[in-house]
């Protein structure tokens, strides 16, 4: 066995594996992790695999993205929240430029760029093809892939999105089947530095209904989520179903929401990833409930189901005030306020104490009114789920104790958009 | 510098036993490690390749040979074409052939392949391997390279939790 692959030979190899499969590689055997480690051949430091912070957006219009998170001066690498550094030829002021539209593995995409806000690193994105004849109407949402444990590139998938006017000014009506199959997609490869069109087929899934532009909602909103898991995107659709699209057979599935097309409570569904796969989640206000729902994925057979992880009464966050947590304390996490001045290093105590259990049944009949709780995003590698409650603190609700633990205070009036980031603390944007 | 044919520069270059091959710098530039040292005017003499004997050293030359892209009539090197399928393919056969060692010189060739650079070569002598830890569990990876699992079974949890997101 010795001889088989000699360290020298063996470190060849490893040295060309990407981190993903370097990192279990380490796990083989003894003589293979000493290889990796001797040789600093894994940086998992550097690997987007921890939460700094949550970037959003106040409003859909005219804000630009704002920062939620430990205070700087704790983190080594300080995160850039203004875009300031982005091309001074970027027409200002030009807020759609600066729009955040998605997040992945710690970069950020704007409307026209791919930026890393950990080493201030951005790449425009070059115009998008022109629209297809009969398409001219239409809009898209852009979404990332990218996992730089897998691949230093990146893709960006434009996604066609229905408006009203699309079905006026187009041939297409409200017994167009959408989404159509093929279902033609304009995806930004960072290898080729082009934008191609790609056809996907869909696949039929057991619980799969076919539906038309007559069952998209089209109230304006808002951002619909999605996630990247293995080797599919997983996109909040308009009728608010979930396309699965997997990028290696072009094939896509539709799969319904957990609670099928009730249009109302949807508004607030969170798509979001988390360590078992693809999660949901959803808050009723008005019932005042926050149930999560994680997505079992039998891809192969077809299948795929909602698996109900927690139900819960989210009355205790109703009702707590900055007293619960302490008049004095802003938390652990606070506003960021720009990229160069650091904030006053605060010393926080954490008072587990302070913890809110959330439970199946409510306490009291529901009698007052008042404002949404909001999601913020999943953790990525833990069971926690981000919401920011109606008194302008962030919580950590972890699913697996049900605890909801408070994690700063965030008061801004509203927030429509958000994402939990991850930094990407090295290499290079692909596709210069 | 030795010249031989007219317009070609020539390298020379050393094995640790003493042999020498003389290359057409092209050639040689195949591998990034000697385009380096000849682009930083350190190739005035003939250049010593440690840790590479003169039966593997051959060897990678003979490779290079075959690899090196055709130059064009304007003595720019012709790299940024694309080859015709027919030159492709015979390349790929040539290949074949050329991989069809024992299991030591292939870890030798991976070895000067890694140490001089050669992309080309290095995929061609350690793509199987790559491709067999890239695409199976450990379970698979240590079947089919006859590794045993020496971690006890608290370790190996250990070990596991410390690279969990690579199992996601």
């Amino acid at each position: 066995m010795d001889v088989l692959l000699p360290d020298d030979v063996l470190a060849c190899i490893l040295r060309r594996l990407n981190p993903r499969s370097l990192a279990a590689s380490r796990c083989l055997c003894k003589a293979w992790r000493d290889v990796v480690d001797a040789r600093s051949l894994l940086r998992a430091d550097l690997l987007p695999l921890s939460v700094y912070g949550i970037f959003f957006v106040e409003e859909v219009i005219l804000s630009s993205m704002r920062f939620f998170a430990r205070p700087l001066m704790e983190m080594e690498h300080k995160i850039a929240v203004r875009f300031d550094y982005l091309d001074e030829d970027v027409p200002r002021p030009d807020y759609h430029h600066l729009e955040v539209l998605d997040h992945r593995n710690g970069l950020l995409l704007l409307r026209d760029w791919v930026v890393n806000p950990a080493t201030r690193q951005c790449t425009p994105l070059p115009p998008p093809p022109p629209l297809r004849a009969g398409m001219e109407a239409f809009f898209d949402t852009r979404y990332l892939v990218f996992d730089p444990a897998v691949s230093p590139h990146y893709h960006v998938f434009s996604i066609p999105r229905v408006l009203r006017r699309t079905v006026e000014l187009t041939k297409f009506t409200d017994e167009t089947e959408w989404p159509p199959s093929p279902y033609t997609l304009t995806v930004f490869s960072s290898t080729t530095r082009r934008w191609e069109e790609r056809s996907f087929v869909r696949q039929e899934g057991e619980a799969a209904t076919r539906t038309t532009i007559a069952d998209i909602n089209f109230s304006p909103r808002k951002q619909r989520y999605a996630v990247h898991w293995r080797d599919a995107l997983y996109v909040h659709s308009q009728d608010d179903s979930i396309i699965r699209i997997t990028l290696s057979t072009h094939k896509y599935q539709v799969i319904p929401s957990p609670i099928g097309r009730q249009v109302t409570y949807l508004e607030s569904l969170y798509l979001g990833k988390s360590i078992h796969g693809v999660y949901c989640a959803l808050i009723f206000n008005l019932e005042e409930r926050l149930r999560i729902w994680l997505l079992n994925d039998d891809e192969v057979r077809g299948q795929t189901k909602w698996v109900l992880k927690n139900d819960v009464s989210i009355q205790p966050l109703v009702g707590i005030t900055h007293q619960h947590f302490g008049l004095q304390n802003n938390g652990l996490w606070t506003l960021q306020n720009t990229s160069y001045e650091p904030m006053a290093e605060q010393k926080f105590e954490w008072d587990p104490d302070s913890d809110i259990t959330l439970e199946a049944e409510a306490k009291a009949p529901i009698d007052h009114f008042h404002d949404d709780i909001r999601t913020l995003g999943f953790h990525p590698y833990k069971e926690i789920l981000f919401l920011w409650t109606n008194c302008k603190r962030v919580v950590a609700y972890h699913l697996n104790s049900s605890k909801a633990q408070d994690v700063g205070k965030l008061p801004v009036p509203s927030i429509e958009t958000s994402f939990v980031y991850t930094p990407l603390l090295d290499g290079e944007i692909l596709g210069k | 510098m030795a010249t031989r044919e007219a317009g070609k520069k020539m390298i020379m270059l050393k094995s640790p036993d003493g042999m020498e091959f003389e290359v057409e710098e092209a050639v040689a530039m195949e591998s990034q490690t000697i385009r380096k040292m000849i682009e930083d005017d350190c190739a005035d003499t003939a250049i010593l390749i440690p840790n590479i004997n003169s039966k593997i050293l051959s060897r990678v030359i003979e490779y290079c040979n075959k690899h090196v892209p055709t130059t064009g009539a304007t003595g720019a090197a012709a790299s940024d074409t694309v080859a015709p399928a027919a030159l492709a393919e015979d390349l790929k056969i040539w290949d074949a052939e050329f991989i069809k060692v024992n299991r030591a010189t292939r870890f030798d060739l991976i070895q000067a392949a890694s140490y001089l650079n050669i992309k080309g070569l290095l995929d061609l002598t350690s793509q199987t391997t790559i491709d067999t830890i890239s695409d199976n569990s450990l379970e698979e990876i240590r079947s089919f390279l006859s590794t045993k699992n020496d971690y006890l079974p608290e370790e190996e949890q250990t070990i596991r939790r410390e690279n969990q997101w690579a199992f996601q």
